[in-house]
């Protein structure tokens, strides 16, 4: 069953047909969002506004368009405006504090399997930096796909991804020197 | 069906847009919190964050948050009342335990700001069985809110309840008693009156002994 | 330089390997999305937009028949505490419950009719816990010299706080229980709307 017929389907008054659409992206689109927004319940917040707008915006898809980049377009732009207004800052800091409570045991170093290291460093980047670092290394997207989710050029990208690589490795000496 | 389906989404798609209702409030999902000063804001999203980790349904605390704004209320003092309301469903959750349906929470909360007593509320818990408190609590508070004395209409309702009160019992006599206070009625004989046309419909209820009976000197500062 | 990730630092292979494990969202959170989606208006193809734009038009009376016999698979009841202080309302659709096979009952959204009689207003509206206390996200419509304001909304079973705005004051609904003061000064209306298995 391919995107573009069950986008049809559910043009046609198929509202099941979207359910198949979302159980095909909703767990990527859930890990872009964690990883963008520091912690689930910003992330279920964005997955709510992206799926609800997608479904609302159907009629408006083309089918000339991939799907999978369609709803990645509106899956960034919402992360995008929940950082923006949130205090992004205090927010992560009380998902921690949960995050913690579930955590095996504090370590000071990092073993490579702490998602909530992770989250932290992710954090600590300038978002459009995360931004671009996240669509690279974890969605895995090429820079022409990435410059057409985005709509920024190619090579302010491949800076950004620069960037973003340069600033985690100078955490991570941080870290290693504590 | 197809055909029906289309058709009765249509019409409801036509009656929810000439109500204006979603396409509206979809700026505003985005960021309804936005009018507030950033500080009153970071407090209220904390409060919200507490009452995720608490398991307490957060729509009651950003509606009252959203309806101060609405409201043109100070920012400051929407933070307060929000605060309050965190604090309600709090101590409505403790008594009412944590099966309880968010309508319960919140309805459970409303009773408590009325003056009604975590005790008393954690009685009714006890003896719910399977059966939603929700309306018996809205009406509690109702008649409180309008002038009936709170220990008689608690000790009403709480008789009701045992006797195998339905929902429907509960809302004639709210309907009942609403409509004598409005003909004159004092608000305590209303109560009584009504109460006594609703017949029972569950085995006697066995009476706590009276140690175990909810009393006044709960602590009712909130 | 190039941009692969076998060409990345090893500390940063770490970093991204942790950051492709897929993240648990819990249970709730599809649930949520999928009761968001189905109490939304159904999409339509982009040629049919125009039915749909917002339009501030008072219902003719063959548009209410035809919503009445148009609200099939959509559970429709009066709200259990909304009743018109004059009478049985003949509009009333026929409770026509069908449900949808995926979701609980208690989750499927129950149209409720909200009514005022307001003779001397202008403008009405109705704010709540549904849309966000927008007090022009639902306007009530008006026929005819009775003055009944009237409007039909989607709410999903649970308790609903709300209001109505007459003319630019917050009123609260004569027929409804009350909240108790809020600590803004007013009260609020509320509404308890029944999942059909409750």
């Amino acid at each position: 069953m391919s995107d573009a017929a069950d986008v049809q389907r559910v043009l046609d008054g198929d509202v099941d047909a979207f359910t198949r659409l979302v159980d095909r992206y909703y767990e990527r689109c859930a890990r872009y969002a964690v990883r963008m927004l520091g912690n689930r319940d910003d992330a279920e917040d964005a997955l709510q506004a992206t799926f609800l707008r997608a479904y609302r915006s159907l009629g408006k898809y083309q089918e000339r368009d991939k799907f999978s980049a369609w709803l990645y377009r509106i899956l960034t732009n919402q992360c995008r405006s929940i950082a923006a207004r949130r205090n992004h800052r205090d927010r992560v800091f009380i998902r921690e504090e949960a995050l913690l409570l579930n955590a095996p045991d504090r370590r000071q170093e990092w073993n490579g399997d702490d998602e909530e290291f992770v989250q932290r460093v992710l954090a600590e980047l300038d978002p459009l930096l995360r931004e671009a670092f996240v669509l690279k290394y974890v969605e895995e997207l090429s820079y022409e796909e990435m410059s057409e989710l985005t709509g920024v050029g190619v090579s302010a990208l491949k800076m950004r991804v620069k960037r973003a690589c340069d600033r985690l490795r100078a955490r991570w000496e941080h870290i290693k020197d504590d | 069906m197809r055909a029906a389906l289309r058709s009765g989404a249509l019409a409801l798609g036509l009656l929810v847009w000439v109500a204006g209702g979603l396409g509206a409030q979809d700026v505003r999902e985005l960021d309804p919190l936005s009018p507030l000063e950033s500080s009153y804001r970071r407090s209220v999203e904390l409060l919200l964050d507490s009452a995720r980790l608490a398991g307490l349904p957060t729509g009651p605390i950003e509606s009252k948050a959203l309806e101060g704004i609405s409201k043109k209320v100070s920012g400051r003092q929407i933070v307060t009342v929000v605060r309050d309301v965190f604090r309600s469903l709090l101590r409505a959750q403790s008594s009412l335990g944590l099966r309880a349906s968010p309508a319960e929470l919140t309805a459970g909360a409303n009773a408590l700001r009325v003056g009604i007593t975590s005790v008393e509320l954690a009685h009714l818990a006890s003896t719910r069985g399977s059966k939603d408190l929700t309306v018996p609590l809205v009406v509690l508070s109702d008649l409180v809110t309008r002038g009936v004395p709170r220990d008689p209409a608690s000790q009403t309702i709480f008789q009701l309840w045992q006797r195998g009160a339905a929902d429907d019992d509960f809302l004639g006599l709210w309907r009942g008693v609403e409509r004598d206070i409005v003909s004159g009625t004092d608000p305590g004989i209303a109560l009584m009156n009504r109460a006594r046309e609703i017949p029972s419909r569950g085995p006697p209820p066995t009476t706590p002994p009276a140690g175990d009976r909810p009393d006044d000197s709960e602590n009712r500062n909130r | 330089m190039t941009d692969q990730f076998d060409s990345l630092d090893p500390e940063l292979r770490q970093i991204v390997a942790e950051a492709r494990r897929p993240v648990a969202m819990g249970e709730g959170a599809r649930v949520r999305l999928m009761q968001a989606i189905r109490s939304a208006p159904a999409p339509r193809r982009a040629r049919l937009e125009w039915v749909l734009r917002p339009r501030q038009i008072a219902l003719p009376p063959w548009a209410t028949v035809a919503l009445a016999a148009g609200l099939v698979g959509i559970g429709v009841i009066g709200g259990t505490l909304v009743t018109d202080r004059d009478g049985p309302s003949a509009e009333q659709p026929s409770a026509v419950v069908a449900g949808t096979p995926q979701l609980p009952d208690s989750l499927v959204p129950r149209t409720i009719k909200f009514v005022l009689v307001a003779p001397a207003a202008a403008r009405v509206s109705v704010v709540g816990d549904f849309n966000g206390w927008n007090t022009s996200a639902t306007p009530m419509q008006t026929r005819g010299a009775n003055g009944m304001w009237t409007v039909y909304v989607p709410l999903h079973p649970g308790l609903h706080t709300y209001s109505f705005v007459v003319d630019g004051q917050f009123v609260n609904d004569p027929t409804a229980p009350l909240a108790p003061d809020d600590g803004f000064g007013s009260r609020n209306s509320i509404m308890f709307v029944k999942g059909s298995s409750l």
